[in-house]
Formats: C-alpha cells, structure tokens, sequence
C-alpha cells in the first residue's frame, strides 16, 4: 500500500518535469538531424545524393545546374550527406519551421565545364 | 447472466492502431478474448524488393518506431550472412548498445501503457519520465530519437567518444535508480496485482502452440531469447534469459521490468569490453559486385515464392511445398555452391513457418491472399 507515496512527495518537492512549450525551448543535441542545407557553390551535381536517397526526394539536374529537394518527402535520414563527395551538403540540428503548404528546396548553382574542355580553350 | 459477446475495435478512440477484439463478457468479467489482426498492411515487404537493398535499410527501420534499430539490425544481419561481409568487432557492439537502448525504452513504454490501461495515470507519467532520458541518449548518439538510422549493411553509420561513453553510463545511473523506484508501484502494490495477478492466463504450452514471442512468452515459462542466437555482439557478453513461470499479466510486467534492469547491465558490458577499431566493414568493387549479384539471386527467387496464383484459397500455411526455381539471373556464386540455393530455401521455408497461426489466422490469410492479389 502507498507505493507511490515517495515518488509523489518527491515530485511535489523537485521541479517540474515538463516544459511550457512555446515559452520554453529544448535546445536539441549536437549531430541531430533537423534540417538539410546545401552549399549550392560547392556543388558539382554528380547526382549522388539522388541516386542514394531511400524517399527518392532528392531531384539533382546536370545541364540546367538544379538541386531540388521535395521537404515533405525527406526523411532525414542523412545518407546524402554521407555520400557527398564534396560535403557540400550539411545537417543541422534546428528543425525547420511548421508550413502551410507543399515545399521545395530550390538551388540554382553553377556548372562547371569540364576539365577538358578548359584545357581545350 | 447469459454470456455476452461484445465487438471491440478496430477502431475504437483508446486504441493506438487497429485491433479487433472478440470479447464474451459474463457478469461483467471478460472472459474471452478472440483478436482479429492484419488491419495495418503497408506493404513493405513489396516495396523492400523493388529498390537496391542499402536504401531498403530506412524502409525496413519503419515497420515499427518503437523497435527501429533493431528491425535495421535484423536486415543488416540478415544482408550480411547472405553476402559473407565480415562486419568489425567495434560495430557488433555498437549494434548492441544501441539495440539495447531500444529495448530499454520499448519496455519501458510498455509498462507505462500498462499501468494507463488498469488507469494509474501517474505511474504511466513515471515511467515515460524515465523513458525521456533514454531518448536524450539516443537523440544525442545517433541523431534522433525514435527512428535512430545508425544501421547500414556492412556495419554502423556512428561511432562513439569515451566521453559519449562515459555520458551514456551516468544517464543509464540515474535511469536504474529511477526504474528501481517504480518497481514498488509497478510490482508490489495490492491495486496493481489485483489488475493482474491471473489475468490473462497463457499456459506453457498455448503459449507454444500459438508461436508466442518474445517476453510474452518468456512470461509463461520458456527461456528462449533471440540474443540467445548471439546476433551482434550478444555472444561474447553472455547473458541468462529472464523467465517467470505464472503466463499472467502479471509475469509478462516482470519480465519486461527485470529486462528494463538487465538491458542496462548488458549495455555497460558493452561499453566496458568495445573493442578500438572500425566501424563499417571496407570491401572493394569485385566484393560488392558478387555480394550484389548473390543479393538479387535472392530476391529474384523470393518473388518467385512469395507471389501467389491469384484464385488460390488455401491458407498460406497449408501450401505445397516449397521450391526455389533456379533464377533466370542467378548470380556465378549461386551456379557455383549448390549449398547456397539450399540455404536460401531454407530461409524462405523458414519466413513461411511464421505465416500467422492464431485463432484469427483464416482472417488474416483471407487479408493476406487479397493484398497479394493487388500486388
């Protein structure tokens, strides 16, 4: 009987366990995967990250120099990052932001010529 | 008072997912039980041979949330005995602590749930209180809390820091002091036992005969534990299986409790004998290509067993038995071993031997037979 009695007096004397949400926010831990970026100038779109993906969400286009990312799709699971050859792409730990519709992560970059060609001209 | 037989289910607000429950209720006593289940089909198991096997990884690691690194486990394992990838020391443990951080909060969701369905709220609050600090470990070793992705086929995707290490055994500390505080409540208490001590009875041999699993069955006598088959690194740190002999509520609650508190010794074992080293197997081109080819022979030869004439009626369990045709694409290392293509039926025979057997199994046979239609 009143097995609970000591955690209950402990409770009422210790601080509270919880949190007032919006007031108060939990910082996350360093390696949490919150959100992808990308430094688009670094990027060579070899198209890696697109092959790996498990959701498929990843849309990388050679000739026009696009990087796009289907947000809704992602899983954060962090292969992309692992895979890149060039470690342009990058996790944080802030999440991002609740939205009100579908969104795309949208990179224009640069395509480099090829090494080739450069010595050619 | 003539006996009752009242639905339950599938949906119904208390339930998480769906269930359907027979229940015959005599004077307000539950007397029994009959479940309905294969409400929840996703078709994973279709999905997992559609696309290369290192993406499947994220897929499998979603059958369940609570359990995520262990379903990735088992099919990194399961890859991995296929393909002969030697996966390093370091890894093996890493698995393990990681697999046994899972447990630690999978049985500890459980008993809070446990006590929210016999309505001591507050334990439940208690022990998810406890449950929270797992998480933390968690989020801050592998990046994130439920679905952890540490698994990939060949080893692990993180590593730890003696300083995470360190971290690790001082919040596992706090935890067992905590666990150790509840178990009055949970255990002892004259409220709690009167909920559960010789409810929901599953005798030695039911719990046989219906294929039970798990602490569910350990509950009711056996000591058969799967880290028994020494999967990652559970053969080299040796462990007794946990057993309670009642099969009531009551014995499963103490099975998983007394597992919450062994999962803790086993982790610091693991942490005190890891190895230094690796933490992902190295294999050249040439092993990837026939650890690949001999990967698709497998798959092409499951499909071939797995996909059902369409009109077929028979359950799943009472088929022929079954063949492995030679795969149009078998791989040079299949053509080779004949020892391989038996190995694979093997397996397969194996996967089919758990086709459901409860009492609900023609409903899921039914459930079953029309999705593999579709397919």
């Amino acid at each position: 009987m009143l097995s609970m009695t000591k955690n209950v007096l402990a409770n009422l004397l210790h601080k509270s366990s919880t949190r007032l949400y919006p007031f108060e926010v939990r910082e996350h831990f360093e390696g949490y995967r919150g959100r992808l970026d990308i430094n688009i100038d670094e990027c060579v779109f070899c198209g890696s990250c697109m092959l790996k993906c498990p959701s498929q969400c990843i849309t990388v286009d050679k000739k026009a120099g696009t990087w796009e990312c289907q947000v809704m799709s992602c899983v954060f699971c962090g292969v992309c990052v692992d895979i890149c050859p060039k470690k342009c792409l990058s996790m944080s730990k802030e999440h991002r932001s609740v939205a009100t519709e579908r969104q795309t992560m949208h990179y224009q970059g640069v395509v480099k010529a090829k090494k080739t060609e450069e010595a050619a001209s | 008072m003539a006996r009752t037989i009242l639905p339950f289910g599938p949906q119904h607000p208390v339930l998480p997912e769906p269930l359907h429950l027979k229940l015959t209720i005599e004077n307000e006593i539950i007397i029994e039980a009959v479940p309905t289940l294969g409400y929840v089909h996703r078709g994973l198991e279709t999905l997992c041979t559609k696309r290369d096997f290192n993406q499947m990884v994220q897929v499998v690691e979603r059958v369940c949330g609570i359990c995520s690194c262990l379903h990735g486990l088992c099919y990194c394992e399961g890859l991995e005995q296929m393909m002969g990838i030697e996966v390093p020391r370091r890894a093996k443990y890493l698995r393990t602590i990681w697999g046994e951080l899972h447990r630690i909060h999978s049985h500890l969701l459980w008993m809070g749930l446990m006590a929210d369905a016999f309505g001591f709220e507050s334990l439940f609050m208690q022990a998810w209180r406890v449950r929270e600090r797992v998480m933390d470990i968690m989020e801050a070793t592998c990046g994130n809390r439920v679905v952890v992705s540490v698994n990939v086929v060949g080893g692990v995707r993180r590593d730890l820091s003696p300083a995470q290490c360190q971290w690790i055994e001082d919040q596992l500390k706090i935890c067992e002091k905590e666990i150790k505080k509840l178990q009055g409540a949970l255990l002892n208490d004259y409220t709690v036992k009167k909920r559960t001590v010789g409810k929901g009875i599953l005798t030695k041999e039911k719990a046989y005969q219906l294929g039970a699993a798990g602490p569910t069955l350990r509950g009711s006598g056996w000591a058969q534990d799967a880290r028994q088959t020494g999967y990652a690194a559970f053969g080299e740190l040796g462990f007794e299986p946990i057993v309670e002999y009642d099969g009531d509520s009551y014995a499963r609650t103490a099975v998983r409790f007394r597992e919450t508190l062994q999962s803790i010794d086993l982790i610091r074992l693991a942490i005190a004998r890891m190895p230094a080293g690796e933490t992902a197997a190295k294999t050249d081109a040439a092993d990837v290509a026939q650890a690949t080819a001999a990967a698709e022979a497998h798959t092409q030869n499951w499909e071939s067993i797995v996909t059902f004439p369409p009109r077929r009626r028979r359950p799943i369990w009472t088929s022929r038995p079954v063949t492995c045709p030679s795969s149009p694409r078998a791989s040079p290392r299949a053509k080779r071993s004949p020892a391989w293509s038996s190995r694979v039926a093997k397996c397969c025979i194996t996967s089919r031997g758990t086709a459901p057997r409860t009492s609900s199994g023609f409903v899921s046979a039914r459930r079953h037979s029309r999705t593999s239609r579709l397919c």
